[in-house]
């Protein structure tokens, strides 16, 4: 397939932090990104005129992951300095909050923001809204590869290898512990809370149903699946993986026993898959340097793409869909208009 | 991948009982290196005082494959912070894995064979492990650890030498040779290596492992290699001929080498055979392995190594005409059984030989 039969997509701005991106997030109501590289300053760009609006140092040694407060300004990172961060934008204030290990790797709020909750090695810890610990549990016997609050719900999952843990933050005990064969490297949860899915060590990707004690497998990935994106309605789950994006079907019964749509297009293996929040789009970014967007729900084909300087690292629609944010590993970002996207 | 080619960062893993020197000789290779791009990953109570590289400190997250194998375990840790580093700007000269004093190599090199990401990055170059020389016999005797450091590695450094009398550093480098045989040994004081003795020793290329192997000396009917001198006495191996007290299960314990020279053309398929039923029922006990064939119907040599269940092997040069042919095998493990290994090959060498060219 030849990209010149697939629409191009105009770059809206373009800019470099410097060093491979390693996350990005979006405000929840402002056109406001932040963008961590892997070095550990963070950059925070308004969208609309693609001038930066905050030049945040970071963690020392590197920033691993952003997440912003799902109502209010603030925004929490995590790094290799020890610490949890509270960055406020506008008033410049800044909160170190200690998260347990050198290495801290995840945070992530509660859906409407009553917590946050942080990973760092063994380490789990749950915080209020203004930064004050509401609760530190640690050591667990085993490094927490990765959080995920069940949408709507105090419920957080808590992956270990091994094991998932479900944990609301009032409790020293997790509430419930899934064990499973295999070593899970990301957990998400479907939007309407039904589902887990986990992509594992072992190239092969896992489905938790509910009300069932062992997940259902689904294997033959060429590689270890490090990108999961529900769709909104929690009908489509789009994986990595591969080279192709490979989407399921868990209408109705589930997966199980159902052949995945295969998209096709990218020529090296993806590093990046991001669902759009409201509309039916998929956007997909690989080694490749090119980024592509597809419908979750019908199609085999791209419906736009554009190819960008070095391999994608990261994508983020933000929270209205109007902007797709892409990341590459040189340091470059791109802010591409959601509105160019074909809504059939 | 041709070793001119392969421009994979290299991997040293450092290890060795606590005491034994690991730090004091890392600054002395560090500062030897200076000016290039160092990191080195440590355990997360690892020793201070390294400061001429980036030092990660890592909490050790041991997990199996999930293919059923109990001695497939893997570093996840490492899987993490290797995966970092290499998204950062400037490239990496060299990486030094430093494992705690009691730990198990195993899983650590394994790491380097079996992550898809990891194996197309890095390039495991070699296990190193001091010996603290004034306490190694006492070490022996307390902890299992040691004893399977020494198996795993491919340089071990007799450090504090020069505390020690030339006929006590004699004997220890014996008992080392014994666990170990065909490692390359260097004795050092303070840590004090020649870098061409720790560096770019390419240990896990099989031209090398073959190398190695043409080099070791012919096996007597005894059936110990020469270059250890033994009495008999205080150490020995499976299969020595010696009385030993009854109930002294603690021989089968010991890592030892065992290594086995003969003659004769091997049948591919019954190697074949072999090979996978002894991985399969002893992988876990099996540390090590190299091994050169004369395979029947081939002119060329075939060249293998493995750790635990890992098999790796590929073509070597051809045989010369008018060169002696010789099958060379080498196993570092536990509960190994020179006779019922020497036997088992035995029955992989071919009924007729055949010529080839």
């Amino acid at each position: 397939m030849s990209t010149l039969d697939i629409p191009a997509w105009e770059v809206l701005h373009a800019f470099t932090v410097g060093d491979h991106v390693q996350d990005l997030a979006w405000h929840a109501s402002r056109p406001w990104v932040a963008i961590a590289s892997i070095s550990g300053p963070i950059l925070v760009v308004d969208a609309d005129s693609g001038e930066a609006v905050a030049r945040l140092p970071g963690h020392e040694g590197g920033t691993e992951n952003l997440a912003w407060q799902p109502r209010g300004d603030w925004l929490a990172s995590i790094g290799h300095d020890g610490h949890v961060r509270l960055w406020h934008v506008e008033t410049g204030e800044t909160r170190a909050l200690p998260s347990g290990d050198g290495w801290g790797t995840r945070v992530a709020w509660q859906s409407e923001g009553k917590f946050l909750a942080s990973a760092a090695g063994r380490h789990l810890t749950f915080w209020k809204p203004d930064g004050s610990l509401h609760r530190a549990v640690g050591p667990l016997p085993r490094g927490i590869v990765d959080l995920a609050w069940k949408p709507g719900s105090k419920q957080l999952a808590v992956a270990v290898p091994g094991a998932i843990a479900l944990w609301p933050p009032f409790v020293e005990e997790p509430q419930e512990l899934r064990e499973h064969s295999g070593v899970c490297q990301l957990v998400t949860w479907s939007p309407d809370g039904r589902f887990l899915a986990t992509g594992d060590h072992d190239r092969t990707m896992q489905f938790w149903m509910p009300g069932s004690r062992t997940p259902l497998q689904m294997s033959g990935y060429p590689k270890k699946v490090q990108q999961l994106a529900w769709d909104v309605s929690s009908r489509w789950l789009a994986t990595g993986g591969s080279d192709c994006v490979t989407v399921w079907d868990c209408s109705g019964a589930g997966p199980e026993g159902r052949t995945p749509r295969i998209l096709e297009g990218h020529s090296k293996p993806l590093e990046a898959l991001a669902a759009q929040h409201r509309g039916p789009l998929v956007a997909s970014g690989a080694s490749d340097a090119v980024v592509m967007v597809w419908r979750f729900d019908r199609g085999l084909e791209p419906r736009m793409a554009v190819a960008l300087h070095d391999g994608v690292s990261a994508l983020a629609w933000s929270s209205d869909d109007r902007y797709l944010a892409a990341g590459c590993v040189d340091g470059g970002v791109a802010l591409l208009s959601g509105r160019d996207t074909p809504s059939s | 991948m041709t070793p001119e080619l392969d421009d994979r960062i290299p991997v040293t893993v450092l290890t060795g009982y606590l005491g034994s020197g690991k730090t004091t000789l890392l600054n002395h290779v560090l500062t030897a290196e200076h000016g290039k791009r160092i990191a080195v990953i440590e355990n997360e109570f690892g020793e201070a005082g390294i400061d001429q590289a980036l030092v990660i400190g890592a909490q050790e997250e041991i997990f199996e494959m999930n293919n059923g194998c109990l001695c497939c375990t893997v570093r996840g840790d490492l899987i993490r912070i290797l995966g970092n580093l290499l998204r950062r700007r400037d490239r990496f000269d060299h990486v030094w894995v430093e494992t705690t004093g009691v730990a198990d190599p195993g899983p650590v090199v394994q790491t380097f064979f079996t992550d898809a990401e990891i194996q197309s990055h890095f390039r495991l170059d070699a296990v190193l492990t001091v010996v603290d020389a004034v306490h190694l016999e006492q070490q022996l005797d307390r902890s299992p650890e040691v004893r399977t450091q020494l198996a795993f590695a491919d340089v071990i450094v007799l450090n504090k030498s020069d505390l020690v009398s030339p006929e006590a550093l004699d004997g220890v480098e014996r008992t080392v040779r014994q666990i170990r045989t065909g490692a390359h040994l260097i004795r050092a004081s303070r840590g004090a290596v020649a870098l061409d003795d720790v560096l770019d020793r390419r240990s896990f290329e099989l031209d090398r492992v073959l190398e190695h192997l043409e080099a070791l000396p012919e096996q007597d009917a005894h059936g110990h290699a020469h270059e250890a001198e033994h009495d008999h006495g205080e150490s020995c191996a499976p299969g020595c001929d010696h009385d030993h007290e009854a109930g002294t299960s603690r021989h089968d314990e010991q890592v030892v080498s065992v290594s086995l020279t003969m003659p004769g053309q091997v049948d591919p398929a019954a190697f074949n055979r072999w090979m996978s039923g002894l991985l399969q029922s002893r992988g876990p006990d099996l540390f090590r392995f190299k091994g050169l064939l004369d395979l029947s119907g081939q002119a060329r040599r075939m060249v293998f190594q493995g750790v635990h269940m890992l098999f790796d092997h590929a073509p070597g040069p051809e045989w010369q005409p008018g060169e002696a042919r010789r099958n060379v095998l080498v196993f570092i493990g536990r509960h190994l059984d020179r006779e019922e290994l020497s036997r088992g090959f035995e029955g992989c060498l071919a009924r007729v030989p055949q010529d080839v060219g």
